[in-house]
């Protein structure tokens, strides 16, 4: 074989090369299944529980990765632009924005009102439930999130979005059961799904309110709205 | 307009879980293998995954090169450390025990690369050779594209070790590529 000078692409190539050695040996001895001890399956349970939360409010950080992870899951919410006028919005900046999704029949439309930049009100629940603590908030472009969690690790977590009176919503849920409240005069619906996740929705003036809860009666989720109140301003 | 709206990802098992899932046996058979304790090898393959949770970010798809190659590093590391810390513990009922002297490999410093002529082959028989602690920075630095900082971070070690690391290891493969032609 022909001497080269000894260079930066040739030391990575040969890295390369070694990497995939190694990888195929460590493979070929690894097949056998080991009976994990009860103690290295608790401090994993443990660490796996941290890390998803990790990653789950890293999601929040990232809107794009999140609408696509949304897009994968059965409950969908459309909303249906039924008139063009954007009067409604006092704001040059808003806008619309398309996005693609893993969805075939769906399009995404963000309609975008950034929150942090023009005149919002920022609302929160009115009632925690007892042993959730809040461990996120934070306006990300036109969402306004709070997150919960209790010791068990279940969540709760709060959405507030702009909208205006020229969208209206239909909502596609597969859910076993809906329940039905009201809220400053106006009707929500909390999604009671299989899995007993439950998902709230409720509309006020310019914003959605959205909620979810892992491990919550759809009568507590309710009263969080219910008693919700202003938490942060931009003027 | 239509607007998708989605609260939750119940059914989107975690990055770090398709890890768990796919690797633990890997892990543990190589944790095994270098420390020939069950107990050790358990406690090595948590210390490794506590360092990939810290390090998440860092990591792709699950069935990657880059991924297998990152957590096989990590793996091997994380054991190696284990299987060192024990040694240390054990140093003072064990006279006569022998310091990996790394200093020995520092030698023509500041040769320029290009000045060594040498074959693809060569280079891979060099580098399979280099002692482990070398051998790792690069992977992670080669296959991984990392930086000082995330190696460091990876490796639990200090930036400027990385650099040494580096440093050392090329003047290793240097020399030995030198004592090929």
């Amino acid at each position: 074989m022909e001497q080269k000078k000894l260079t930066e692409g040739m030391l990575q190539q040969a890295f390369l090369s070694l990497s995939d050695e190694m990888i195929e040996e460590w493979e070929e001895k690894g097949k056998v299944r080991h009976k994990f001890s009860e103690q290295f399956q608790n401090k994993m349970e443990k660490l796996i529980k941290k890390t998803v939360r990790k990653e789950k409010m890293s999601k929040f950080s990232l809107s794009v990765r999140y609408l696509s992870a949304m897009a994968a899951v059965a409950l969908i919410c459309v909303i249906i632009f039924t008139t063009g006028s954007m009067k409604a919005w006092a704001n040059p900046m808003h806008r619309f924005k398309k996005m693609e999704t893993a969805l075939e029949t769906s399009a995404i439309l963000l309609y975008e009102k950034n929150l942090a930049e023009g005149d919002a009100y920022m609302y929160g629940p009115g009632h925690i439930p007892k042993g959730y603590e809040e461990i996120y908030k934070g306006i990300e472009g036109n969402r306004f999130l709070i997150y919960y969690e209790n010791e068990q690790g279940n969540s709760i977590k709060w959405f507030q979005m702009s909208v205006t009176d020229t969208l209206t919503m239909g909502i596609n849920t597969e859910c076993e059961d809906i329940y039905e409240g009201e809220c400053k005069g106006e009707p929500y619906k909390i999604y009671i799904l299989e899995s007993g996740k439950k998902l709230l929705y409720f509309e006020s003036g310019d914003y959605v309110f959205m909620a979810s809860a892992d491990d919550l009666s759809a009568k507590e989720l309710g009263k969080m709205l219910e008693g919700m109140k202003i938490c942060q301003e931009n003027r | 307009m239509i607007f998708l709206m989605m609260i939750d990802t119940e059914e989107d098992k975690s990055k770090f879980e398709v890890l768990y899932e796919k690797y633990k046996n890997l892990m543990y058979a190589k944790a095994k293998e270098i420390l020939k304790d069950t107990y050790l090898a358990e406690d090595a393959v948590n210390e490794a995954f506590m360092k990939i949770a810290d390090n998440i970010d860092k990591i792709g798809e699950a069935d990657s090169k880059e991924t297998k190659n990152y957590i096989m590093v990590i793996n091997k590391n994380t054991a190696l450390d284990v299987y060192r810390k024990r040694k240390r513990d054990t140093r003072l009922e064990m006279p006569g025990f022998d310091e990996e002297k790394e200093d020995a490999y520092i030698i023509n410093e500041g040769k320029d690369l290009s000045d060594i002529l040498c074959t693809e082959n060569q280079v891979l028989k060099v580098i399979r050779e280099l002692p482990e602690k070398y051998k790792e920075v690069f992977l992670l630095k080669y296959v991984n594209n990392l930086g000082n900082a995330q190696i460091a971070k990876s490796l639990n070690i200090s930036e400027e070790a990385v650099r040494q690391r580096i440093s050392r290891g090329r003047n290793i493969i240097e020399k030995k590529l030198e004592g090929i032609q």
